[in-house]
């Protein structure tokens, strides 16, 4: 099965700075893929790279097994939400369903009426009058209507009000639910991921810190408090990935294939939160201490 | 893709059209009567004897104020270029919206192809029909004055107008793109419009077809003038050529090309310096024997001397707005090919 996004030594430069430098990632399809990561990551580079409105400095990438915006047909594979979800503020919401309906042949005209009926807005109101959380819903209109293998979100939440958060995230579950079709999310918050996404990549510094399944991922990562402890003295099939420790106790999240017996340790189940942030946060010591900071969990 | 064009440009298109119509119903209530003062005028003339030039006058200063409307056509194509070419893609990127433009079904090319056919089409219709109004309007007064060509008249007529239009609407779409930005690109379109006229207009226009040229006698009935600068003469041309044609150039010489020098002058008209002092500081020459001495002067550098004029004849007014509009258009084609370039290039 072709990944919905393969990216090889990707980079983009302005200027002198690099927004995305030597990013090598592979995003499953099929999945509901949460794009993580601290702000300047190059989350939303990689995404518009992946969209094609930008063009790649160097490295390669596929989306859904073409080049990006290579042409009507691929542009028609891929839907897509910019972030803070643009729409002509001039047009009112007939015309927008109007204007996916004439640039996008496959358009499905029944999901685009249905959508929009639950807008609860009229038809006839300017975009530039509709609220923050309806304007993103017709923004995830236009992108669903025309009926694409893959739909890129980047950051469509992130300035809603938590609300309108969780109604925009669960239509888009909904929908997913119904057409099953490959979503790439990017997302700065780990909770609204943690609602929607079953495969999550982790992006600090253009680096895949993390990549994997989220059951998976919650299988394999526990936390561990205990007596302090020095943690190169763990068993070899625990990973440490994050550790603290005061005068007599130490935590550590730890990755682990196996289950933990030791019964010095008080063992904890983590939230995808737990994990995502360990792995984000142990960045800066990543190269100092050898620890491994990249999993590929399939 | 026409519709979603067409929806974006829809209120810009309202208001030039109703623009256009007011102006059509102004142009035709008094164009029609312009017509009728015409042929009356014209019946007068027929006959006319003694106020010939009165009766010109009194006809060309009918509708004076709506003969502005012709000097407004000037500013329509910079108009057209700063509200309909510099938005056209800038205000996409400004706003964002390119971002979701650009990743429905249709190519970015596509996307942009559409919209520069449909708007660039109407701003030449536009431009072409106040071009045409104008034109209709004028003829009366254009036949009676024959100065269509050479003046200022020659950009508010006939089809120069429409490549003007194109260009700066070109001009506006290639800035906008560039800057990403609608205010740099609509200022950087009135300044480049106002230029490539200005150039246009005191430089390019008269070399367009080569000039030509017609040779006079330098005689008394023909005027000439005489320079005094630094105690020295000089001849200044009479620069007349032929009714309704445009001089672009006039000078005197002799047979090999050569300017008579001062030393020369000052031989063939001996009295000159005379004539010149300023007054009171000699006795006033009588009369007659300023008129001698002048036609005796002009004689002496005439059997040496003649003008050359270069000229464009009435004739070419149609040639000449057919190579300028060519040029214009010619320059906005490439201007909107770059814009695919930049498109191309173009970054969120």
């Amino acid at each position: 099965m072709t990944a919905a996004i393969a990216a090889v030594g990707l980079g983009k430069q302005y200027g002198r700075n690099w927004a995305l430098k030597d990013c090598t990632v592979e995003i499953p399809s099929g999945r509901i893929c949460g794009l993580v990561g601290p702000n300047g990551a190059g989350k939303t580079t990689l995404l518009n790279l992946a969209v094609g409105l930008l063009a790649p400095t160097e490295g390669r990438i596929r989306v859904a097994g073409g080049a990006p915006a290579a042409g009507p047909e691929q542009l028609g594979k891929v839907g897509f939400v910019a972030q803070d979800t643009p729409t002509y503020e001039g047009l009112s919401v007939a015309d927008h369903l109007r204007l996916g309906e004439a640039m996008n042949p496959t358009w499905d005209r029944d999901l685009a009426s249905e959508r929009v009926a639950t807008l609860a807005t009229d038809l006839k109101k300017k975009a530039g009058n509709l609220s923050g959380g309806q304007r993103a819903q017709l923004a995830l209109t236009l992108a669903v209507a025309k009926r694409p293998e893959l739909l890129i979100l980047d950051e469509p939440v992130a300035s809603l009000d938590p609300l309108a958060r969780r109604d925009f995230l669960r239509s888009l579950t909904a929908y997913v639910a119904e057409v099953g079709v490959s979503v790439v999310l990017s997302s700065h918050l780990v909770a609204d991921l943690e609602r929607v996404c079953d495969y999550v990549v982790v992006l600090v510094q253009s680096r895949v810190q993390l990549a994997g399944d989220v059951d998976e991922m919650l299988a394999t990562h526990r936390r561990i408090v205990g007596p302090r402890r020095d943690p190169a003295s763990l068993p070899s099939e625990q990973t440490v990935i994050e550790a603290s420790h005061t005068d007599r106790q130490s935590t550590m999240l730890v990755r682990t294939s196996a289950p933990i017996h030791d019964p010095a340790w008080q063992v904890e189940e983590v939230s995808l939160e737990d994990v995502v942030l360990a792995y984000m946060g142990g960045t800066a010591e990543a190269s100092t201490t050898g620890r491994p900071t990249l999993e590929v969990a399939q | 893709m026409i519709w979603v064009s067409w929806r974006q440009f829809r209120s810009n298109a309202i208001v030039g059209a109703a623009g256009l119509v007011a102006l059509t119903v102004v142009l035709l209530l008094t164009g029609i009567h312009l017509e009728h003062l015409y042929s009356t005028f014209k019946a007068e003339r027929a006959s006319c004897t003694l106020s010939c030039a009165s009766l010109r006058q009194n006809f060309l200063d009918n509708y004076r104020h709506v003969r502005l409307l012709g000097s407004v056509l000037v500013g329509v194509p910079a108009v057209i270029g700063i509200f309909w070419g510099a938005p056209l893609v800038a205000r996409e990127l400004e706003t964002g919206s390119f971002r979701l433009a650009w990743t429905q079904g249709v190519t970015r090319r596509r996307w942009l192809a559409t919209k520069m056919a449909l708007v660039g089409l109407a701003s030449a219709a536009a431009a072409g029909l106040y071009s045409l109004a104008i034109t209709w309007w004028a003829s009366p007064l254009d036949a009676v004055n024959n100065n269509r060509i050479g003046t200022a008249l020659f950009s508010q007529r006939g089809i120069v107008p429409i490549g003007y239009a194109l260009f700066a609407f070109a001009l506006g779409v290639v800035a906008g793109l560039a800057f990403k930005r609608t205010l740099p690109a609509m200022a950087t379109t009135l300044v480049g419009f106002i230029t490539a006229r200005g150039l246009t207009e005191f430089l390019l226009r008269k070399h367009l077809i080569p000039a030509k040229n017609a040779t006079f006698a330098l005689t008394s009935s023909r005027g000439i003038g005489f320079n005094l600068s630094h105690g020295q003469f000089s001849l200044s041309p009479n620069g007349s050529s032929f009714p309704g044609a445009w001089t672009t150039g006039s000078k005197i010489v002799d047979a090999s090309g050569h300017a008579p020098t001062a030393a020369f002058i000052q031989h063939a008209c001996p009295d000159l310096g005379r004539f010149a002092a300023p007054p009171g500081a000699h006795a006033m020459p009588a009369p007659g024997s300023v008129d001698r001495a002048f036609s005796h002067c002009i004689q002496t550098i005439g059997a040496r001397y003649h003008e050359v004029v270069s000229y464009q004849p009435a004739s070419r007014f149609w040639a000449l707005q057919g190579m300028e509009t060519a040029v214009f258009v010619i320059v906005a084609a490439l201007l909107l090919a770059g814009c695919f370039v930049l498109i191309r290039r173009q970054v969120a």
